[in-house]
């Protein structure tokens, strides 16, 4: 697949559009491959259009061609096997139209076998020296060893005399292992991963925890004397051609295991570790640790059950606080006036039927709002005392509307006093003709109405009387 | 005579005419007819009155009659009110003192409670 950059420089000679297919085959890329990273150009500004109309490079795009040209990640380089395989064939020199054959020929096939690829490479008619290149560096980058069958093509014939003579030049060959399956593979001179000497010991660990069977991904712990002992003969049994079998002693010390060799025919001294008691520390209440010496007693002193705690809720201006109470000091409740300014009463604890606070899932108490029940309670009060007063009022004008006529002769008459003189009974007094005794009638008579002497008995009629 | 003593005179007048005509309209009632009958037959009108009364209604003209004594109103000087609103009822009480004293002392021992 051709690069961004690759994909732009073809775009910047270009007047007109140019469609994916021929830019790939300008590119000797794959079509599909081209047209992503024309995609990927086209999200970063760089080029305009589509596979229809075809695609041309923007401003943008020639600017960052001046500045060096675009740097993909390998994410959006979708660096694939197959896109590695033919970057070693660039990097060593091999044509693009042989990289594109030999690729498509090893594509045809298992392109992770060794054997096979060096056989399709040989089937593109790949130069010896550039197929054997080509193949060793695949091969290091799938982690693979040199196929036995392949020894000798793969490296080359002065090793081989060098092997076959038993000498031991690799130690010298540098980072050219490569573990399989724990034993050191030599992969081509600096095409590996470890030195030899690296490699060897790193196979002789992984053996050992294969002998003590930790390699199945059991939790790792710490080494102890049987441990020890276990990787010194697996390293024994690896390594058989060395010399004769040695003995070794463990010993559990306080720094761990020793391993001490045993020199045949030289007496070994067995020293009894000193026993040395473990250290007993006490923690205390408040957290200081103390080392405890051996025989010194620990007493226990077993702490009071603490007493309830009571809490006082206050509800002050600036909100509800939360006070504990001395249970030795009496609780006073301080009833505040309505008018005192105080914040309505919330929180206030919900009492049940049974008189207890009602308790909330966590144990504490709830709280409801009594305002609102509050204002009405006040509400009332209020429609109350003004029925109460209209009622008083309405009986007050009822009373002063009955006895106004006396009020006002009662106050005509002390003014009266204040003068020196008792003013007369505003009742209208009549006097019989006859017998001269004054009286009074309860309403004024007609002037047919007969008018009677309460005295005498005459009889007068209205219109006489009210003429008199 | 200051306003207070102007307020305090004219609620005593008032208690007074208030009093006086609860008789008069009470006498008017019953008519003044029955009224000669009866002084004529020298009956006790008080007592006849007090007698149509339900205990409610003596104790409440008792605290009536305290009012009045607490306003220092006599009883002469009631009857004398009354009298100024009903001058027929002269004319028939007239030349009687003894009935009237009588009288007196019935209202007075009602206000004691004596009866």
């Amino acid at each position: 697949m051709a690069s961004q950059n690759d994909v732009l420089e073809a775009l910047r000679t270009k007047e007109a559009a140019t469609s994916t297919e021929d830019l790939a085959k300008e590119l000797k890329a794959s079509r599909e491959g081209t047209r992503k990273q024309l995609t990927r150009l086209k999200d970063k500004g760089y080029v305009d259009g589509d596979s229809q109309e075809g695609w041309l490079i923007t401003e943008d795009g020639r600017n960052q061609l001046e500045r060096g040209g675009v740097a993909p990640s390998m994410v959006e380089e979708g660096v694939t096997p197959r896109d590695v395989f033919e970057g070693i064939g660039r990097r060593i020199g091999i044509t693009p139209d042989r990289i594109v054959l030999a690729t498509d020929i090893v594509w045809s096939g298992d392109y992770t076998d060794i054997k096979w690829v060096w056989e399709a490479l040989r089937q593109a008619v790949i130069r010896d020296d550039l197929a054997k290149l080509w193949v060793n560096s695949w091969r290091a980058h799938l982690k693979k060893g040199i196929p036995p069958e392949l020894e000798r093509e793969l490296v080359g014939a002065e090793e081989e005399q060098g092997v076959k003579a038993g000498a031991k030049p690799r130690v010298e060959e540098g980072r050219s292992y490569i573990l399989v399956e724990d034993l050191p593979v030599y992969v081509g001179k600096n095409l590996g991963d470890l030195l030899y000497e690296d490699a060897v010991d790193l196979a002789r660990i992984r053996a050992g925890r294969a002998a003590r069977g930790a390699v199945q991904g059991a939790p790792s712990q710490p080494w102890g004397a049987r441990d020890i002992i276990e990787i010194v003969n697996a390293v024994r049994d690896w390594a058989p051609g060395q010399a004769p079998s040695k003995s070794y002693m463990v010993t559990q010390g306080e720094g761990g295991a020793i391993v001490q060799e045993v020199e045949p025919g030289k007496p070994m001294v067995l020293q009894q570790p000193a026993s040395k008691p473990g250290a007993t520390y006490l923690v205390k209440p408040d957290g200081s640790v103390k080392q405890m010496e051996p025989g010194e007693p620990i007493v226990v002193t077993q702490q009071a059950p603490a007493a309830q705690r009571t809490f006082i809720v206050k509800q002050t201006p600036e909100g509800a606080t939360v006070e504990e109470h001395d249970l030795s000091k009496p609780i006073i409740i301080n009833a505040l006036a309505p008018a005192s300014g105080m914040p309505p009463m919330y929180p206030f604890p919900a009492m049940g039927g049974d008189g207890k606070p009602i308790l909330g899932s966590d144990g504490k108490p709830v709280y409801v709002d009594i305002e609102p029940m509050l204002k009405w309670v006040g509400f009332q009060g209020e429609q109350r005392r003004a029925d109460e007063r209209h009622n008083a009022l309405m009986g007050l004008t009822q009373v002063i509307k009955e006895n106004l006529p006396i009020g006002i002769e009662a106050f005509s008459r002390a003014v009266g006093e204040v003068k020196g003189k008792a003013p007369e009974s505003t009742a209208q007094q009549y006097e019989c003709g006859s017998c001269h005794t004054k009286f009074t009638l309860p309403r004024e008579p007609g002037e047919d109405e007969k008018v009677i002497c309460p005295k005498c008995g005459t009889e007068w009629t209205g219109k006489v009387v009210m003429s008199a | 005579m200051t306003i207070r003593g102007i307020l305090q005179s004219t609620a005593r007048y008032f208690v007074l005419i208030k009093a006086a005509t609860d008789i008069v309209n009470k006498a008017k009632q019953i008519g003044m007819d029955k009224i000669k009958t009866l002084v004529d037959a020298g009956r006790s009108i008080t007592e006849i009155y007090l007698e149509s009364c339900s205990p409610d209604k003596k104790v409440e003209k008792r605290r009536e009659a305290h009012t009045l004594l607490e306003m220092g109103i006599t009883p002469e000087e009631l009857w004398k009110e009354v009298l100024r609103r009903l001058p027929e009822l002269e004319a028939i009480i007239k030349g009687k003192d003894d009935y009237i004293q009588a009288e007196m002392k019935k209202i007075e021992a009602f206000v004691k409670g004596e009866i």
